[in-house]
Order: C-alpha cells, then sequence, then structure tokens
C-alpha cells in the first residue's frame, strides 16, 4: 500500500494521520485529536431519559476529572433542557385544551378521543387542535429562543397534527418541530 | 341445477385513503350525497354465473375520490366517480356520477380566540347517467354540518365526539357518538327539483368500557342512520320515501388507519340522488377498510 493511500484509507476513519514520506514504509504514525463537534441524536423514553440523568449526576459526583464533569454536566444539562421544554410545552397544552376535553384530567398518556372526550372533528380539521398546536409551538418559541423571527417560523401542518392519538404525540410534534429550528 | 363458471362473491366493504403528499389524498367511501354518506365505507358484492342466460349479479355502493386540500385558505377541491348498482333487489338500481366536490370550514371564534363551533360545508356538482332508465341529468348538493367543539353545557350536542366517558361506570354499558347534515339538493333533467335535505347518525359502542381493555373500543358497533328530504321548488315523480338504515356488527381495528369487520344491515326506503327506489333490504356483509400512506 503507497502512502497516499494509506492516508486516504486512515481520512476514512476521521482521523488525522501523519505518515513519514521519507521511507517506502510506515515508520512513524501521528494521531492528532481534533476539535470536531458531534451532534448525537437517538430516541429514548421519558423514564428512561430520567434514569440517565440520574446516573449522569452520580458520576458527576464522583469523578475528579474535570474535563469529565465537564462532558457530563453537558450532556446532563441537555437532557434537563428537554425536560423542560417538555413541561412547557404540556402545560400549555393542558391551559389551552382545557375546555376541548370537556374539563377531564388531562395526562401526556391521554388518549384524546377515547378518554377526554375530544370532537374528532377538533382534532382532525383545520382550526382545531392543528391551531391550538401552532400557538403553543410558537409561545414555546418567543419565550426560549427570542431571537428566532417568528413571522419565518414552518408552521406544523395539519397532517401531522391530524395522526395524533395522545396528547404526548403532539406534544412531541411541537417539541421536534422546536428543536429542528436552526 | 345452475352451474357457474366462476363464481366471485366479493363482500367487503373499503374505505380506502391515500395520502400522496401533504395536498392531495384519494379516497372511496360510499356516496358524496354528504358528509355521512362519505364517512361510510363501500360496499361491493359480485356474481358472475357461467350460465349465460342468468345475468350478472351486482350490489355496488361506492365513489373514488381524488382531493386536493388545503388549496386555497381552508378549501378542499376533489374531482369524483361514483357508482351504485343494485339488481340484487326487486327494483333495480345502475347509476354512475362524475363531479366536483368543495368543502371548506367556517370557523366561529369566542373571546379566548379559540375555535368555539365550526360549520362544516361541502357543496358537489355531478352529472349523472341513470342506466336503467337511460337518463342523464345534472345533480348538485349543498350539505352542511355544525360542528361544537368547545361547550360545557350543552356537550351532548357535540358531533362525532365520545358522549360518555369510557371512564364512566355507564360506559361497562355503551358509549356512543352522534353526527348530523342538513342541505339543499338539485335534481336536474326531466325533474328540475330543488330539495331539503336533512340527516341523522347514531352510533353506540355496546361494553365499550370492557373492549377497551383490549384497546378495542370499537370493537361493537350499532348505528342507525335517518335520512329525509322533501321538495322545496318544483315537482318530481322520484321515490322521496325517508332513507332510514340499521346496522350491527364487529369492527377490529389492526392500527389506526385500518380495521376488519363483519356488519349486518337493514335498508328501508328511498334514495333520489343514487336512484334507489323506495324498498327494503338487508344485507350481511364483511368490512376491510384500508388506508395507505
Amino acid at each position: 500500500m503507497k502512502h497516499d493511500e494509506v492516508a486516504a484509507h486512515l481520512t476514512c476513519h476521521n482521523k488525522q494521520w501523519k505518515v513519514d514520506k521519507a521511507s517506502d514504509e510506515i515508520v512513524q504514525v501521528y494521531v492528532y485529536q481534533t476539535l470536531r463537534i458531534m451532534k448525537i441524536e437517538f430516541e429514548i423514553e421519558e423514564k428512561e431519559a430520567v434514569l440517565l440523568l440520574k446516573i449522569l449526576q452520580q458520576f458527576m459526583g464522583q469523578t475528579n476529572n474535570p474535563n469529565v464533569l465537564k462532558s457530563l454536566s453537558k450532556i446532563a444539562s441537555e437532557i434537563e433542557s428537554d425536560f423542560q421544554i417538555g413541561n412547557q410545552i404540556f402545560l400549555l397544552l393542558r391551559t389551552r385544551l382545557y375546555d376541548y376535553t370537556n374539563h377531564n384530567v388531562m395526562l401526556p398518556e391521554s388518549d384524546m378521543r377515547i378518554f377526554l372526550g375530544m370532537s374528532s372533528n377538533f382534532i382532525t380539521r383545520v382550526g382545531g387542535l392543528e391551531r391550538e398546536a401552532n400557538i403553543v409551538f410558537i409561545q414555546i418559541v418567543k419565550n426560549n429562543k427570542p431571537d428566532v423571527d417568528i413571522r419565518k417560523l414552518k408552521q406544523i401542518p395539519l397532517d401531522e397534527i391530524k395522526k395524533c392519538k395522545l396528547i404526548s404525540d403532539v406534544q412531541e410534534i411541537i417539541q421536534s418541530a422546536y428543536e429542528n429550528i436552526s | 341445477m345452475k352451474t357457474f363458471r366462476s363464481l366471485l362473491i366479493v363482500c367487503f366493504t373499503v374505505s380506502f385513503g391515500s395520502a400522496f403528499s401533504q395536498k392531495a389524498s384519494i379516497s372511496i367511501g360510499e356516496s358524496t350525497t354528504n358528509s355521512l354518506t362519505k364517512n361510510k365505507p363501500a360496499q361491493v358484492i359480485a356474481t358472475f354465473p357461467e350460465n349465460e342466460t342468468i345475468k350478472n349479479s351486482w350490489l355496488a355502493d361506492g365513489f373514488i375520490e381524488f382531493k386536493l386540500t388545503d388549496l386555497f385558505k381552508n378549501y378542499n377541491i376533489g374531482a369524483l366517480s361514483e357508482l351504485h348498482k343494485n339488481n340484487l333487489t326487486s327494483k333495480e338500481q345502475d347509476v354512475l356520477q362524475f363531479g366536483l366536490t368543495i368543502e371548506k370550514d367556517y370557523l366561529f371564534n369566542d373571546s379566548h380566540d379559540q375555535t368555539c363551533f365550526r360549520i362544516i360545508s361541502g357543496l358537489n356538482m355531478k352529472y349523472t347517467n341513470n342506466r336503467v332508465k337511460g337518463k342523464k341529468e345534472l345533480q348538485g348538493n349543498l350539505g352542511l354540518t355544525l360542528s361544537l367543539e368547545k361547550s360545557e353545557n350543552f356537550r351532548f350536542l357535540q358531533p362525532s365526539t365520545r358522549l360518555i366517558n369510557i371512564t364512566s361506570s355507564f360506559a361497562y354499558l355503551f358509549t356512543l357518538s352522534h353526527n348530523h347534515n342538513i342541505g339543499l339538493g338539485y335534481i336536474g333533467g326531466d325533474e328540475n327539483v330543488l330539495l331539503g335535505d336533512a340527516s341523522f347518525e347514531l352510533s353506540i359502542y355496546p361494553l365499550s368500557r370492557l373492549t377497551n381493555l383490549i384497546e378495542q373500543p370499537e370493537l361493537i358497533q350499532i348505528n342507525w342512520n335517518i335520512n329525509g328530504r322533501t321538495p322545496l321548488l318544483g315537482e318530481t315523480d322520484i321515490d322521496l320515501n325517508t332513507l332510514q338504515t340499521f346496522s350491527a356488527g364487529f369492527n377490529y381495528r389492526i392500527n389506526d388507519k385500518s380495521s376488519v369487520g363483519i356488519s349486518y344491515s337493514w335498508q328501508k326506503g328511498a334514495n333520489p340522488y343514487t336512484r334507489l327506489d323506495n324498498q327494503e333490504f338487508k344485507t350481511l356483509s364483511a368490512k376491510l377498510k384500508l388506508t395507505i400512506g
């Protein structure tokens, strides 16, 4: 394998390698750690996120390494921020939808038609749940990302909202729209 | 003894909606006459005997509609084709229709700037070919549904809403919902008559709280539908008798969009828009509801 091929091969693994070209063989390889920012996205259930947060906080209390502490606190604060946004969305939804649920107790896992007795027309047609979800979305953006121009926000479409069965489904759509704001 | 070269009995009901994009969809249902019949599944029963002296038998009630949603502000516009063919009963029916539909919701807000109620309107114009009598005509329907969505005191008036809370002990017996449609209908050609229409539907879900334990709150269904009309302008010889339909059966939801079931239904009366003459008959049919997309 030639030097260029080796370099290309190694570059594929997202690391920078330095090859001594003076000889025919690789005599020395230097590895440089890059400052590349990684965006890690994965979906977990809320109860799993609570468990993960507890474990992270436990590790944070045990470590003496400031770099590890910094990394863990970054992840923990990101999870806490998600919780906070989720809670804000739910509380706003509960307020906005109170009169549409026949005053039934609303929980994230409540089935909108079966348990809350919400009208199918309200859920599936324009100007109903879709309108309320967009009002909550705009309010959340105003509260947490005041720099964003709300006139340029992409509205949550009716097609997404009318598929929702549970309150948590609506909550997730709003949170996802909020997180997708660049 | 009669022999059958090929016997095909398709005894099913299909309600099919396919979202090609956010703005377009295809749906299949019973009839576009009003919002109640639009939400009902289509029905087809066909028998093709080998013996050429015996006529093929048909019971087909259905439409297919290609709809563009939210085309302008709150407007849905669709193109449709509709077939109503029945030679299994004493008075034969064979109607083929093509037309256009326009739907719009009119929203009414309260002091909190929230939708309090809406009027769901549907207008359709159809070219109708009555193949039994060899007559062609233009038909039109304007239907309105008042949908109350936010009311504490008049909850019982909310259409398409489960009126008995499933957590109440009464839900062990049943839960229920209702729907309605009022409007005008025009039949052209030789008839040239303007009709006033009113429809009401009651759906009961027995043992709903128990069947909800297996996440099938609508497993058992009983439906009653009444559709009446009267001439407002002009006169007609078409049967205008009130049409009543009663059906009972099982409906198992496979997922949010699809279900299978079996239903027994009894029908009495006439439908001038599909040229169903005044008569009474019963059907037993398997049901399949599919949504793709």
